[in-house]
């Protein structure tokens, strides 16, 4: 490619994606946000998430409705059942974040004593152990979409993106190295929040 | 059913009985002298020309100019032929796991696999007379494990009084002295071979506890005694004794607080086939086999600082087999085979609960047909009446057509199948390094059972009831291909294959343990197709230059995999990203380590009055999946392959005098190693070798 027809197209880019931006400011705007290495290290407490804040909440502020989703290690917890006082139920969907734009009417489960609701090895990640390169490394499955309905009955889609500081390639030599691997613990996901509490998951572009 | 088999037997020992002689009949079904003959086929001698199914055969004389120790030396230079290593080095044909193919010598079916691979380092090749490759299903003769194909090594028979000693030596200590010794009279023979092979193995990671191959030494005696009662009557007798043993060591505890363990194992296989054939007239010919064969092995590890035992197992097989088999020609152009048998198998084993046994009856039948002298048709069916999990069917048709005298089409239809093995039924076993465990199918149940009551279970991830019994897995197999030889000195085979497997069984995780490790059981569940082509080619440039090229082209993938591919419901991680993306039905790779292109080139030289000798061959073996990286369950991503790679080996021959002959290699000159993925393959490998035969060797009086 030429520099002259990589000006034209960034020009025309630029002019699209100025239009885009009027059109977003006209229509209700719903669009992903991304979590960068939430921090999941804690041994005894989770890391407790609020979409509707897109923020960490106080672990101190546990047993209250301000939460949505809780991390620690490789559990995952909503705040429901055995695990806190809200009402908030999920499931995990197969399929692609941008295509699923329209959350089931049923099929949610609160997190209870035999089993969370997002199922965590065979669920949301595999453990490669020694089966697979890379060795012992959590990799989040492929194709599985969170759908979870928070704490005050709102939807919201969440992918899993990584487990590890820095959103990392898993491919690599320096991944599959464990002493060259970076922390585990560290969560990456993107979710689409849908405030109006309608099923409507679809992002405006 | 017993009466079924009782039956079988008593037709084919009246027919036996009652027949008597018949003048002769000069049958073109049978044997031809000077043509390359072969056994594997029929389980009788026909020409190789005549034969309508694909078979490979590698000379005595090829294998002797290559400097070929033990028979994966052999294979993985033969066309669609690669050597993997799983719990042993084994062979994949066709695409299929070595567990598929069935190693037969003399017609006898070796037994002790480990994880379904028969270690093809314990043969020896030095008193092989030839390799016969008979790929596509041949359940049909030879029952379960035939389902890829066939490999028979015939073994030299006795012939004049001789004798031979030869000795090698070469990179990574590896010495192998072995010899033979012929004696014959008029109706007495004798072949004995003994061979006794040391390496000391390599490493390619010296840091660590333990080396890459640890060394090993082990032993083969095999001999054949013969005797002719009279023109019809001949008994011969062959066994064969092989023991291994190796040391090692390696780090049972972790990379951080390393814990060294020293081990050492042993193995003995051995095996005795008495054979009476009989030929009641030209017409009859009656042979009664009886093959015994015991397989065991022995393993030890201990703790290095205080002796005390870390591990021991030991795996102890038996396989018991009585056949009587008919063989009637009706005329030149009809002829017929019955046979009947019954198979007892036994496994004791560290890994079992109890001695476990199954038993097999079988009888088989096959049909040879020439309609016309152009036309050959072979077609045949056994049936397997097992112990433990049912029975079987195993049909087949061949058929060939010499359309004119330069090309020769043949089509191939047969049904193979495998029996599910002891371990898949009866696996009690829990890694003790690692901390996994396994149950075979039937004993699942109650060995989740015994964890439960053990606390070891910390949460189920599949009902065990759904894994249900397992059954054979079969294949339907449809081969088609044409041998080309349009001038003199160039022939050519192409054959197209196409493999539908179904039932194929695998490993399901049923329960995660307390240890954070997982249960395992086996289950049937995929279909899978292989499909390709194999082109082979040889061409005589000059008297003794020979030039040769194969290639195999070679597409395995699983149908479930396939489907879900078209239905868009198989995704991947961005590498880069690490997001989801859908994943193209283009981008599926099949199934692991299947090599979409194979290839060798060889150039053979002789000059017979000088007695030199050359060989150079060039083996390439095309890219190939190791793992799932990408944590989609499929083969899809660039960084799930190893790299295709090529090795070229070389070798010198002289022959002095008609009793010494001198010898020198290089295998694999360019050194190619991978040192993370395929640290089966050793890097250079430089040797020597000197034989002197004693006595002359009368090829014309080589009898069968």
């Amino acid at each position: 490619m030429n520099l002259r027809a990589l000006m034209v197209m960034s020009l025309v880019l630029w002019g699209t994606s100025c239009d885009d931006k009027d059109d977003v400011k006209k229509t209700e705007p719903l669009s992903a946000s991304e979590v960068n290495d939430l921090d999941a290290t804690s041994a005894s407490k989770f890391t407790l998430y609020s979409f509707a804040n897109g923020a960490v909440v106080s672990n101190s502020d546990s047993v209250s409705n301000k939460w949505d989703i809780g991390f620690r290690g490789t559990t995952v917890i909503l705040n429901s059942g055995v695990s806190g006082p809200g009402a908030a139920s999920g499931q995990i969907v197969d399929g692609i974040f941008d295509e699923i734009v329209e959350a089931p009417a049923a099929g949610y489960a609160q997190d209870s004593g035999t089993a969370k609701a997002i199922l965590g090895s065979g669920g949301w990640y595999t453990y490669t152990g020694t089966a697979s390169v890379p060795n012992h490394a959590v990799l989040p499955n492929a194709g599985k979409v969170l759908v979870l309905k928070t704490a005050d009955s709102k939807y919201v889609k969440v992918e899993i993106i990584s487990y590890y500081s820095g959103n990392p390639s898993t491919s690599t030599p320096t991944f599959a190295d464990l002493t060259t691997r970076p922390a585990s613990r560290f969560y990456t996901f993107r979710y689409l929040y849908q405030a109006d509490g309608t099923t409507n998951l679809k992002a405006t572009e | 059913m017993t009466k079924v088999f009782r039956l079988g037997w008593l037709i084919v020992l009246g027919v036996c009985m009652i027949h008597t002689y018949h003048a002769a009949a000069q049958d073109s079904v049978a044997t031809r002298s000077l043509e390359t003959v072969i056994v594997t086929a029929t389980r009788s001698e026909r020409a190789l020309s005549e034969l309508p199914v694909p078979v490979t055969v590698v000379q005595r004389e090829q294998i002797q100019a290559m400097g070929s120790l033990r028979l994966n030396d052999v294979l993985t230079e033969q066309t669609g032929m690669a050597i993997v290593t799983d719990h042993g080095t084994g062979v994949q044909l066709q695409g299929f796991s070595p567990e598929y193919t069935l190693i037969l010598v003399d017609g006898e079916p070796l037994i002790g696999r480990t994880s379904g691979t028969l270690d093809l380092t314990r043969i020896a090749v030095g008193n092989i007379k030839q390799i016969e490759i008979m790929k596509g299903p041949s359940s049909s003769l030879y029952g379960s494990e035939a389902l890829a194909g066939v490999i028979n090594i015939i073994t030299e028979r006795p012939s004049g009084t001789n004798g031979n000693v030869s000795a090698r030596y070469g990179t990574n200590e590896t010495l192998d002295l072995g010899g033979t010794l012929n004696y014959s009279t008029s109706k007495f023979g004798l072949y004995v071979f003994a061979n006794h092979y040391r390496t000391g193995g390599y490493d390619f990671d010296p840091d660590t506890e333990g080396q890459t191959v640890s060394p090993f030494s082990n032993s083969t005696v095999q001999g054949r005694m013969s005797y002719d009662f009279s023109r019809r009557t001949r008994i011969t007798l062959s066994g064969r004794y092989f023991y291994e043993s190796q040391e090692n060591s390696s780090n049972i505890g972790t990379v951080t607080d390393p814990v060294a363990a020293d081990g050492t194992g042993d193995v003995t296989d051995w095996n005795v086939n008495p054979v009476v054939t009989h030929r009641f007239s030209d017409k009859l010919k009656t042979t009664f086999r009886f093959y015994g064969s015991q397989y065991g092995t022995n393993s030890r590890q201990t703790y290095r600082l205080d002796g005390g035992v870390y591990d021991e197992t030991y795996f102890d097989q038996t396989f018991y087999r009585p056949e009587i088999q008919a063989e009637y020609f009706f005329n030149s152009r009809n002829a017929l085979s019955l046979g009947v048998g019954n198979i007892w198998e036994s496994v004791e084993a560290t890994r079992y609960d109890d001695k476990m046994k199954y038993q097999t009856r079988y009888a088989y039948a096959q049909y040879e047909w020439q309609p016309w002298k152009s036309l050959n048709v072979l077609t045949g069916a056994r049936f397997d009446d097992h112990s433990a999990y049912g029975s079987q069917l195993s049909p087949k048709l061949s058929i060939q057509y010499d359309v004119v005298k330069w090309l020769a089409v043949r089509a191939s239809y047969g049904v193979g199948f495998k029996a599910p093995d002891f371990r898949q039924l009866y696996l009690n076993f829990t890694n003790a390094t690692v901390g996994y465990t396994v149950f075979g199918s039937n004993t699942l149940q109650a060995g989740i059972e015994r964890l439960q009551e053990e606390g070891q279970i910390q949460s189920m991830l599949a009902d065990p009831s759904t894994f249900g019994d397992i059954s054979a897995e079969s294949s339907r197999a449809y081969n088609f291909g044409f041998r080309l030889s349009p001038w003199k000195g160039f022939t050519s085979n192409v054959n197209f294959f196409r493999n539908d497997v179904s039932d194929l069984i695998d490993t399901k995780a049923v329960a995660l343990k307390t240890n954070g490790q997982q249960v395992f059981s086996y289950y049937n569940v995929a279909e899978v197709f292989m499909q390709g082509v194999e082109v082979d080619a040889s061409y005589q440039l000059a008297p003794g230059l020979t030039l040769s090229g194969g290639y195999q082209y070679l597409i395995a993938k699983d149908k479930a995999v396939v489907e879900a591919l078209k239905a868009g419901a198989v995704y991947a991680r961005d590498p880069e990203t690490n997001r989801t993306r859908r994943v193209g039905e283009s981008e599926y790779g099949g199934l692991l380590n299947r090599s979409k292109h194979m290839a060798n080139a060889k150039i053979f030289f002789e000059h017979s009055r000088t007695g030199w000798g050359a060989s150079a061959r060039v083996i390439y073996r095309g890219r190939y999946g190791i793992s799932d990286a990408n944590n989609n369950a499929i083969l899809d991503a660039d960084s799930e392959y190893v790299d295709g790679y090529a090795t070229v080996n070389l070798s010198v021959i002289k022959s002095i005098a008609r009793w010494m002959r001198l010898q020198a290699g290089c295998d694999n000159v360019f050194d190619y190693t991978n040192k993370s993925y395929i640290p089966s393959v050793p890097g250079r490998l430089v040797w020597g070798s000197v034989a002197i035969t004693l006595g002359t060797r009368d090829k014309a009086e080589n009898k069968q």
